[in-house]
Formats: structure tokens, C-alpha cells, sequence
């Protein structure tokens, strides 16, 4: 179990991390999102000592620190290409072994778990993006650790990575393990957090489970076809349901279940060519939490055929 | 002990650490054979002592620099510190380690280097030499020398771990013993307004480290320069070591990593 305790990190007159305190259970995966500069990579960094700041971090009651071999019980992967672009794979690997007396056969092991074993002789300056998050992964779980914090893992990884890596973590997690990972890959974080935490410019905006968050995000909607639109919209509007036509013609009903808009359409006698139940993504959910959190928003993106800033007129 | 098994894994790992070990073999193994016609002329013992200290306090002590440098430099570079802290949290041991394991190696390589150049010199010319061919003097330039290069290594992880920064060790590691030493030497020598500090450039620590290896009837000392003694000038050679070393951990504890 990590137990963090009022985090707090400034960068010069920069608040990068705001008294964050929250704690990540055993046995399920903890996603820890947040928009970019929102301070999650901070945060993970003063939980394992690597940055200087205020609060404390617990790992099973014990801070980083004072843990005898920290690689066998945390398992860190805070950057991807964070090794000597001339020394072998395997070499990155054992050199971690030295370090926390782990036998080196476990580095053969690990680069065979994230599918680098063809390569572990081989210097990683030719590795993808996506080979240098699984020898970061590797290097993670030289220690067969009871806690994993990975700074997004999946940054890099083809989908078929992106697969494993998310049935990876459920096994960890599923085995009583603690995991916390940041990632951006919201679509992802969906299907494999159990748990969020999310963060917006350095404080916490949400820390409960995945469902709720999205639930507390935003509502439910129905959404109904029809060719008869302005008689079902009739009949909506008298029910007193809120609802509104999409640009493809669909009504987008709120506040009422997908029962009641076609009980509505049945009484009036209006055919129905489409009736399903939405509700908001967790990406959804996430830009509507944390859109005033976004530290390093876009412009807009014009409409097409609208005019664009320094095209030619 | 384990962060000087990593820091020894470290070392032993990388292609640099091996490139400048053979670059100091070779140019030692070089200069034991370019001894040869200087010591068939002359067959002193000053020459003698001289054809010994020519390699490893320039070469291997500069290889032996380059490998502090990239035991500091390379973790910067490359971001591995993150991954060493977390392997390895308390910083001071991992500090230690990054000095003494590198100083290690270099005084290994330094005695090989020497005793290369020492032994390819001497099977062609020891019939020729006046005076023996092994000495308390030849035991102490020998040593000096050694400790020269590992002073050279000390001072090369310190200034890394000052500046965070392996091209800035590089250059100043090359900069300090090659112009600001010089410079300032030449100004306490040649500048009137000094003559009453011109002593002083005993204390400029590379000076003084070489007094270590320095041969006794040195042309220094000839030229009217008052040196210290090889135990003197070693303990203000590593002092300075000591003092770069303590300033880059201080850093190095108080930093983000």
C-alpha cells in the first residue's frame, strides 16, 4: 500500500505540487491522470526521494529511503530512455541487479517477460520508443516488487503492447500487488484502472473509483433516430424531456432512460430506427473535471472552411 | 556494499571504460620502447627515473580523468541517475562509491601501465643502466605517479558532480592543470607586483601533486621554483581532490535527481 502525505513541490515561484495527499490500495490498478504540467511526474518522483520536497511517502509503512532493497519491494519506471545508449540491454539490467543483489539470471528473465529477449545483447541507442518502455518495464520488475509506480508505460507501445501491458498490470494487481500508473491514454486507463487519481496544476481534483469518477464527469443520454423528427420531437418536448438534434439528424435525449423516450415514441406513434443508452467516457469525464486544471491548453481548433490564423487570404 | 557493486558493474560495463584502459596500455607499452635509445645515451639514473613517469601522468592520468568524468557525467547525460537513485536511495553511499570505485580502477590501470613501461624498458637496457634498475626511487616516482592518476580521477568525478555536467567536467578537468594553472604560475613568476607571493604556486594543486613522480634533481627545482616534497604536495594534490569532491556531494544530496 502507498500512502502519500501531503506532497508539496515548487519550482522556483512555480507550484508544481499542492499538498497532495491520497493513498493506493493492493489489488487493484490505481490510474494517476492529470493534464500535461499538471504534476503527476513530480509527485511520482518525491514519492521515491528522486526530487526534494515536502510530505511523505509510505510503501507498506516505510518510506523509500529507509527501505533495505528498494527494488524488491518498488518497482519505478519514471523515464523511458533512461539508460547508456552503448551498454547492452542486458547489461542496463544486471547493473540493477548489482545494485539490490538480485541474482542476473532475473535480468534474462525480465527482458523475456516484456519480449526483449532477441534483443538483450544488443545496445538499446537503436530501441523504439516502445522497446525503451518494456526494458524500463524489465527494469521495474527486476525485483519482483509488491509495488509497481510507472510514469506512463504505455507511451510508445504498439496496441498489441498496449494489450499486454493492461493484462499485465490486472495479473500484478490481481496478485494482491500494488500499482500505480499515470498515463494519458485515457481510453486505456478505462479499461484497466480500477481506481483514479486525478490531478490538475498540482492539487487533487478526484481520488475514487473509475465508475464513480465517470458518473461524477457527467450524465447519461439517449439517443434516438427517427425519420419522423419533429413529431417525436413534439412529443419529447411536451413530455418535458431536454433533448436536442444532432447535426446527423439524431435526438439526444437527457435526464430520462431509454424506456421512457420510447414509450413517448410508441404512444405517439412514431417509428423508431434507433434507441441506445450513452454514457460519458472516461476521457469524457476527465476534460470535463479537469478543464480548468489544463495548465497547457490549445487554441481551438477552427472549423473547417473557417478562416485560419496566417493562412493565405 | 552495494552501491559499490553497482558503480563496479557500471564501470565495467561501458565501452569508454575499456577504450581508455587499452589507449593508457598502448601509449604506455609506447613509451617503454621510445625509453630505450634515450636511456642507451644516457644511462643515468635520472634518466632512468624520467623515461617511467612520462605515461602515466599524462596519458593514463588523463584516461584515468575521462573515466571519473563519465562515472558522474554518463548519469546525467543519459538520465540514469533516476534509475541508479531508485535502485539505490541514500545518496552518500552511491556518492562514495562513484569515487572510490573509479579511483579504484584507476590506480589498477596505473600500476599496469607502469608496470609496462617498466618492464619493456628494462629488458633492453638494464645491462646498459649505471645504477640499479630497481630503487627506493624508482619505488617512490612509481607510486607517485600512480597516485597522480588516481588524484587525476578524484578531481575528474568532483568536477562532473559540480557541474552536473560531463562536457564542463571534460573542460575543466583539461583547462585547469593545462591554463589556469600555468597562467597563474607565470603571473606569480614573471609579474613583479607578486614576487612576494610567488611561493605560492607551490599550493596550486596540480603542481603540487606532480611533486609525487617528480624525479629529486628535477629541472623544477633548477629553474629556482621551490615545489614541495612528494608527501606534501600529495596531500595538497588530494586536499583539493577532497574539497572538489565535498563541494559536487553537497550538491549532489541537496539536488534533484
Amino acid at each position: 500500500m502507498i500512502e502519500a502525505n501531503g506532497l508539496h513541490k515548487r519550482f522556483g515561484s512555480a507550484l508544481a505540487v499542492d499538498d497532495v495527499t491520497f493513498s493506493v490500495h493492493p489489488g487493484k490498478v490505481t490510474g494517476f491522470l492529470g493534464p500535461n504540467g499538471a504534476g503527476k511526474s513530480t509527485t511520482c518522483r518525491l514519492m521515491v526521494g528522486l526530487d526534494h520536497g515536502a510530505g511523505s511517502t509510505r510503501f507498506d509503512g516505510v518510506e523509500f529511503k529507509a527501505i533495505k532493497q528498494p527494488m524488491r519491494q518498488v518497482g519505478v519506471l519514471l523515464e523511458a530512455k533512461a539508460f547508456h545508449p552503448s551498454r547492452t540491454a542486458r547489461n542496463h539490467l544486471r547493473m540493477l541487479c548489482a545494485g539490490s543483489g538480485i541474482d542476473y539470471q532475473r535480468a534474462d528473465e525480465c527482458l523475456s517477460m516484456v519480449g526483449l529477449g532477441e534483443v538483450a545483447k544488443k545496445k538499446p541507442k537503436g530501441f523504439s520508443l516502445g522497446m525503451a518502455q518494456r526494458l524500463g518495464l524489465a527494469a521495474a520488475m527486476l525485483g519482483n516488487p509488491h509495488t509497481l509506480i510507472l510514469d506512463e508505460p504505455g507511451n510508445g507501445l504498439d496496441p498489441q503492447g498496449i494489450h499486454w501491458l493492461r493484462d499485465l498490470l490486472k495479473y500484478f494487481a490481481g496478485e494482491g500487488r500494488t500499482v500505480l500508473v499515470s498515463s494519458h491514454l485515457l481510453s486505456e486507463m478505462e479499461l484497466m484502472a480500477d481506481h483514479v487519481i486525478v490531478i490538475g496544476r498540482g492539487k487533487l481534483i478526484a481520488d475514487c473509483p473509475t465508475a464513480e469518477f465517470i458518473a461524477r464527469g457527467s450524465q447519461q443520454w439517449v439517443v434516438v433516430r427517427t425519420p419522423q423528427v419533429e413529431a417525436l420531437t413534439g412529443v419529447l418536448a411536451q413530455r418535458g424531456f431536454e433533448w436536442s438534434v444532432q447535426p446527423d439528424a439524431a435526438i439526444q435525449v437527457r435526464g430520462v432512460s431509454a424506456a421512457a423516450v420510447g414509450d413517448a415514441a410508441h404512444a405517439a406513434n412514431v417509428a423508431v430506427h434507433e434507441l441506445s443508452n450513452h454514457r460519458s467516457s472516461l476521457e469524457q469525464a476527465f476534460l470535463e473535471l479537469t478543464g480548468s486544471a489544463n495548465e497547457f491548453a490549445g487554441q481551438p481548433v477552427p472549423q473547417p472552411g473557417s478562416f485560419v490564423p496566417g493562412s493565405a487570404s | 556494499m552495494k552501491p559499490f557493486a553497482y558503480e563496479w558493474a557500471r564501470l565495467r560495463t561501458l565501452r569508454s571504460t575499456w577504450i581508455m584502459s587499452a589507449v593508457s596500455l598502448i601509449f604506455s607499452a609506447l613509451m617503454g620502447l621510445l625509453a630505450i635509445p634515450i636511456i642507451n645515451e644516457d644511462p643515468t639514473a635520472l634518466a632512468w627515473l624520467s623515461s617511467l613517469t612520462i605515461a602515466v601522468p599524462t596519458v593514463t592520468a588523463l584516461c584515468c580523468g575521462l573515466i571519473g568524468v563519465f562515472g558522474v557525467g554518463h548519469e546525467f547525460r543519459y538520465g540514469t541517475i533516476r534509475p541508479t537513485l531508485t535502485a539505490l536511495p541514500r545518496r552518500l553511499p552511491v556518492m562514495l562509491a562513484k569515487v572510490f570505485v573509479p579511483a579504484s580502477f584507476a590506480f589498477a590501470l596505473s600500476v599496469a601501465c607502469l608496470a609496462l613501461n617498466y618492464c619493456l624498458a628494462w629488458l633492453f637496457v638494464h645491462t646498459k643502466l649505471e645504477t640499479p634498475a630497481f630503487s627506493s626511487d624508482v619505488a617512490r616516482v612509481m607510486l607517485g605517479a600512480a597516485l597522480f592518476a588516481v588524484g587525476f580521477c578524484v578531481i575528474g568525478v568532483g568536477l562532473t558532480t559540480v557541474f552536473r555536467n560531463q562536457v564542463a567536467g571534460i573542460v575543466m578537468l583539461i583547462v585547469l592543470p593545462l591554463i589556469v594553472e600555468n597562467a597563474i604560475s607565470v603571473a606569480l613568476t614573471l609579474i613583479p607586483w607578486f614576487d612576494r607571493i610567488e611561493h605560492w604556486n607551490r599550493f596550486l594543486p596540480f603542481f603540487a601533486g606532480r611533486a609525487m613522480y617528480r624525479p629529486p634533481a628535477d629541472v623544477i627545482a633548477q629553474l629556482g621554483l621551490r615545489p614541495f616534497g612528494p608527501v606534501v604536495g600529495g596531500v595538497v594534490y588530494f586536499a583539493f581532490g577532497a574539497i572538489v569532491c565535498a563541494l559536487g556531494t553537497l550538491r549532489f544530496l541537496r539536488r534533484d535527481a
